[in-house]
């Protein structure tokens, strides 16, 4: 037994060393480029003309940012942006799981129709045009609703939420159930603690989506305090790409288009990254409660 | 039983079942979008004034209440702010009016078409496509607008582009801006937009050397890589879809002919002259003096080489594009800046046949058929056009924002000026002059120094006198839609590729292959059709414009 | 251990299979059975009356396929051309070219960056050391942030002659002149698959990462007494368990077969590697820009749908029949 032990004691050492190194390599292949991107996003636009890769800053200078932050509806949308992804999130969540729960149960009537029924919603879309006179129709156009209310289900979503769903033993639902429990309660009481990882994660793909999605807003909004960041950021490099087109008389441009697209990425993303150590527990941790052993 | 068989044959049944009712419905019947019954609003002006021919009838609309509009500009890049700087503050007052700008793409416009709700007014930039086209359908025509609400519209719009704009039913629906005639490239006004530039320092290091012949255009490339090895001696255009500069404008810069000997159409990317030139590119190209990149490069790496004096020379089409960004190379870098010098010559003695806006220019704006007051909408139009407007879009108010100096030119205010140049965000917040471009006109930019950088001045200094009209080869692509337009755009593709793959040829026989199979590629490919098209479209624009 | 199934009314519980019953039988019970699972039914039905509202009345927009649609038209407008416009995709040269090159990237895609994000999670999953871990994870995400346009942008530049890669190669004395991959068609389908990769990898991580939190560690411990090597226990315990998320995402991709990343194409592609670098959706947004040609661009995404469905299914058969006839589905 001892010989056992010490031979899987030395093959653990190997494999933490190996994997560790090769991980190093990985994070280094990741982070030059992005490092690059921040850097280059405090550079002058002049400085970042010349070309060249650079590893600190070239030129020290926020204009970039300056460009970004300049007007002052940038607060507004920021706020947006906040309110239609939290919103968005519990509520998306919240109705795919709802919807993913009763899926998974296998002797739900009908189960097959609906399934198929959602699969195609995966491949086949109307196109553009009909969605716009539907959203019309609905009354949705520019009002805040429209980034909640057509995002509230996705079937991928429901998908990946009722395999998860089915990977809780049986054993628990009929223990609640002889206890007098009907659906809602087992669903609420304790298949959604038990797959927050799951939830958790759609709550980031969905999150980091309504947190990016600046189409929505394209298509359906024309009200400018409606608008999130992402549009008003997409605005801001629009505005600085036509500005030599434009032909305002003798104006020496500083900022170049791509140090302003840099800015707006680091930040779109800072947001995302601050935030996503929290949701990261959840995928983290996982002990089954009451585990049953079968 | 689990989902697997049963869904792939019940999942398909439904499927199929679905899909037919769907179409089996919209088929047939009229599901989603209103029937396309667009109805006319003439609105009536009895008791607001009488239309008089002298006068705008701007100024005799005695309506109070205010006029509100929506404006479509089918564009991204649109400022759709209104009311807050100077120029639109005065024409909100001036004209009583409230304009709501609402930008989009052809997906967003065929919404407006498909829904049934119109915006009042319309601007596009694709004169090629069935909305200008068709305008008959969707748009109210100008001529009766003008003769019904403001005769005085007939005083500044040109009697020619109107012409031009015609459709078949011998009315007028759109108008558009940069919209340039006989008289105007004859007036001295258009600059020139296209040149050959070199460094200064460059130029003078090399002692001034002539690069007109393709031997001396070779030599002195040559040169400029020994002498400067840490500068591109040639740069152009980003290539992107097209062939950046090295294709129409190349042609126009050496003047080969616009038509064939009969006034036909005629395929100048396989003129002698233009092949002779492609061919010198080839040695170059060879010989190092073309850096691969600049194939590869998108607009964004192309500005920032420009903006950082990268390229010895440049063959540049749209100078005013890039004076930003040569103005700031010139204000870091005196005595290195780039000038214009006459480059390439055609080697049979042909002048160069420089391009400009033509009559078609390029934003066309309609009034609509749901429009909500065509009488006011068409006092707006007259009141862009007039020169009022013209001086207020471009200059601002006399007075306020600039004046007229001793020798006739118009010049911004110190303060004014002082903002252009330092903060161009707020400028174009609190005045926007010179951005506000419907109907704008290229005689009006030629009355100040201020149009234009002035690091592109001289370029257009150079290009005085080889302006050419190409008025007969406009709009005469085939209509959207039809085969052959279909084979002209895959024509095109593989002209864009051939051009680029030839100046990079290892050898002649590549290059000369790679011709061949050009060649072949348009017989294959109802190149006869295209042309045949093309002429008919030539004959009638010949019609349009009185000429032969 | 066996497995006890509690005896239930029929439909509130998991029950066991029995013979076929006559029809008329079998609807009524269907009914009833419905009825007593009207919990969990109610689940489900605002699922499917949103699919209906914002998926299924939209369709009939695909009958935009079947008609000649410009941008003026409105759905009754447009004249009906029936297979037209499929006759015209079929016969175009250009558009088989743009399929060999789409599959040609996604089966790359598919090889490669399939396997990566899952090797990947493992080594993540793996590491003991806390803050490592988080630090890792963290990165690893961060490139899916990039937009293409500024990606691309970079890349332009590292892959110009004067650029990083050219610079590392020439100092390795791997080459002796410098030159711009970009332009060269037969490296294009390696840049887009492994730029792609790059930016996907690590948050391709995420959901796998999420299943093997799920894990049940005391079989790791067990299997630790056994004096199991550790790729042994990667092999026997971690995959096992995820062989549902990686069935899920098989299908997916290979459903995806069709598809291809629309900003990365339009960033990379120049005149000169056009011909490997062309694919479907590309192709058909410049027949929609320079036509106007809607009626094109929804023939061929009604085609492309079609297929993809059928990839689908053909793959969760596949799958089904690895997993002990388990369907994903």
């Amino acid at each position: 037994m001892n010989l056992k032990a010490a031979k899987g004691d030395l093959d653990s050492k190997i494999f933490d060393t190996i994997n560790i190194i090769l991980l190093v390599v990985f994070t280094i292949i990741i982070v030059v480029p992005l490092w690059n991107v921040v850097v280059s996003s405090f550079s002058s636009g002049r400085a970042l003309a010349e070309g060249g890769f650079i590893f600190w800053p070239k030129e020290l200078s926020l204009e970039n940012y300056q460009a970004v932050f300049r007007d002052t509806g940038i607060w507004q949308a920021f706020f947006i942006s906040v309110a239609k992804t939290v919103i968005g999130v519990i509520t998306h969540v919240f109705f795919c799981a709802m919807v993913g729960y009763g899926l998974s149960k296998k002797y739900v009537r009908g189960r097959k129709f609906y399934v198929a029924m959602g699969v195609i919603t995966m491949f086949f879309s109307g196109g553009m045009i009909p969605t716009y006179l539907l959203i019309k129709s609905l009354g949705l156009l520019n009002t805040f609703w429209v980034y909640i209310i057509p995002a509230l289900l996705s079937f991928y979503d429901v998908i990946i939420l009722m395999n998860f769903f089915r990977n809780v033993p049986d054993s628990l639902e009929e223990s609640a159930k002889i206890d007098g429990g009907g659906d809602w309660r087992v669903f609420l009481s304790i298949f959604i603690p038990l797959s927050m990882p799951a939830m958790a994660t759609i709550a980031l793909f969905n999150g980091v989506g309504q947190w990016n999605d600046f189409m929505t807003t394209k298509l359906y909004i024309t009200d400018q305090s409606l608008y999130p960041l992402q549009m008003m950021l997409y605005e801001i490099i629009v505005q600085s790409q036509t500005q030599s087109m434009q032909n305002i008389g003798s104006v020496a441009i500083q900022t170049t288009t791509k140090g302003v697209q840099l800015a707006t990425i680091v930040v779109t993303t800072l947001p995302i990254v601050v935030m996503y150590p929290i949701l990261q527990r959840y995928f983290i941790s996982g002990m089954m409660l009451g585990a049953v052993k079968e | 039983m689990f989902a697997n068989k049963a869904f792939g044959k019940k999942g398909l049944t439904l499927f199929t079942v679905l899909m037919s009712v769907v179409l089996v419905v919209s088929g047939c019947s009229g599901s989603g979008g209103k029937s396309g019954s667009k109805k006319e609003n003439w609105v009536s002006i009895e008791d607001r004034y009488t239309p008089d021919a002298e006068t705008p009838a701007w100024k005799l609309d005695k309506k109070e209440e205010v006029t509100n509009l929506t404006w479509y500009v089918n564009a991204d890049w649109w400022n759709t702010d209104f009311g807050k700087d100077v120029v639109t503050k005065k024409i909100k007052e001036d004209l009583n009016i409230n304009i709501k700008f609402i930008t989009g793409d052809d997906t967003k416009l065929n919404t407006f078409f498909a829904g049934g709700e119109m915006p009042d007014l319309i601007t596009t930039f694709d004169s090629n496509s069935p909305v200008v086209q068709k305008a008959a359908t969707w748009a109210l025509p100008l001529n009766d607008l003008a003769e019904k609400y403001d005769p005085y519209f007939n005083k500044v719009a040109a009697q020619d582009t109107l012409k031009w704009f015609q459709l078949k039913d011998g009315k007028t629906y759109g108008y558009p801006n940069y919209s340039n005639t006989q008289k105007d490239y004859d007036s001295g006004n258009i600059p020139a937009k296209t040149a050959f530039i070199i460094r200064k320092d460059v130029y003078e290091a090399l002692g001034k050397p002539v690069m007109g012949t393709p031997e001396q255009f070779q030599a002195v490339l040559q040169d400029i890589k020994n002498k400067f090895p840490e500068l591109i001696p040639f740069g152009f255009n980003s290539i992107g879809e097209g062939t950046g500069s090295l294709g129409d404008t190349l042609q126009d810069f050496i003047g080969v002919p616009l038509e064939d000997n009969n006034g036909g159409f005629y395929n100048r990317n396989l003129d002698e002259d233009y092949l002779t030139w492609v061919k010198t590119l080839n040695s170059v190209y060879r010989a190092g003096a073309i850096s691969d990149d600049s194939f590869a490069d998108d607009g964004t790496a192309f500005e920032e080489k420009v903006k950082a004096g990268k390229y010895a020379t440049i063959l540049l089409d749209g100078t005013p594009q890039q004076g930003g960004n040569l103005q700031s190379f010139y204000s870091n870098n005196k005595g290195k800046e780039y000038i214009a010098i006459d480059g390439p010559q055609s080697t049979v003695g042909h002048s160069p046949t420089l391009n400009q806006s033509g009559i078609t220019g390029w934003m066309i704006s309609f009034i609509t058929k749901k429009n909500v007051d065509p009488a006011k909408s068409i006092q707006l139009f007259t009141y862009l056009l007039s020169e009022e407007g013209q001086m207020l879009m471009n200059y601002g108010i006399e007075g306020e924002t600039y004046k007229v100096n001793a020798d006739g030119k118009v010049e911004f205010l110190p303060a004014v000026k002082e903002l252009q140049l330092n903060n161009p965000d707020s400028f174009k917040k609190d005045y926007r002059m010179g951005e506000f471009m419907f109907f704008g006109h290229d005689r009006h930019k030629a009355l100040s120094g201020d149009a234009f950088p002035d690091a592109i001045k001289q370029m257009q200094e150079w290009g005085k006198g080889k302006l050419v009209p190409h008025f007969i080869l406009e709009n005469i692509n085939p209509d959207q839609g039809t085969p052959e337009a279909r084979s002209l755009a895959a024509i095109n593709t593989k002209w864009n590729s051939t051009l680029i793959s030839m100046i990079r040829s290892k050898d002649d026989a590549a290059f000369d292959s790679l011709l061949n199979e050009y060649k072949k590629f348009l017989d294959s490919n109802n190149w006869d059709k295209i042309v045949e098209v093309r002429n008919e479209k030539m004959k009638a624009n010949k019609e349009k414009l009185g000429l032969k | 251990m066996g497995k006890t199934v509690l005896v239930q009314p029929t439909g509130t519980g998991p029950v066991q299979s029995t013979g076929k019953k006559p029809r008329g039988q079998r609807i009524k019970e269907f009914f009833i059975d419905f009825r007593r699972q009207w919990e969990l039914q109610s689940m489900i039905l605002p699922g499917i009356i949103f699919m209906f509202i914002f998926c299924y009345i939209p369709i009939y927009g695909l009958s935009i396929a079947f008609k000649n649609y410009t941008v003026i038209d409105t759905l009754d407008s447009a004249p009906w051309v029936g297979l037209d416009n499929f006759k015209i995709i079929i016969s175009d040269k250009y558009f088989w070219d743009s399929v060999v090159n789409t599959l040609g990237i996604s089966f790359l895609k598919l090889a490669v960056g399939f396997v990566i994000p899952i090797i990947l999670a493992i080594m993540i999953y793996e590491v003991s050391i806390g803050r490592f871990k988080k630090f890792v994870q963290t990165i690893s995400y961060l490139p899916h942030f990039l937009s293409w346009i500024v990606l691309g942008g970079m890349l332009i530049t590292w892959f110009s002659t004067s650029g990083l890669l050219n610079e590392v190669l020439l100092g390795l004395g791997l080459i002796s002149q410098p030159q711009n991959i970009l332009l060269d068609p037969s490296k294009y389908w390696w840049i887009a698959t492994l730029s792609d990769i790059w930016k996907e990898a690590g948050w391709g991580t995420i959901l796998y990462l999420a299943v093997m939190s799920k894990i049940d560690p005391t079989y790791y411990e067990a299997a630790k007494i056994d004096g199991a090597s550790r790729l042994r226990q990667i092999w026997n315990i971690t995959l096992p368990n995820m062989k549902m998320i990686i069935s899920l995402n098989l299908i997916l991709t290979v459903s995806g077969l069709l598809g291809s990343n629309l900003d990365q194409t339009l960033v990379l592609m120049n005149s000169q590697n056009r011909e490997k670098a062309e694919v479907i959706n590309s192709y058909v947004y410049r027949m929609g820009m320079t036509q106007g040609d809607f009626s094109y661009a929804t023939a061929v995404g009604l085609g492309v749908s079609i297929i993809s469905v059928i990839l689908l299914v053909t793959a969760n058969k596949v799958t089904s029949k690895l997993n002990d006839n388990q369907s994903v589905l």
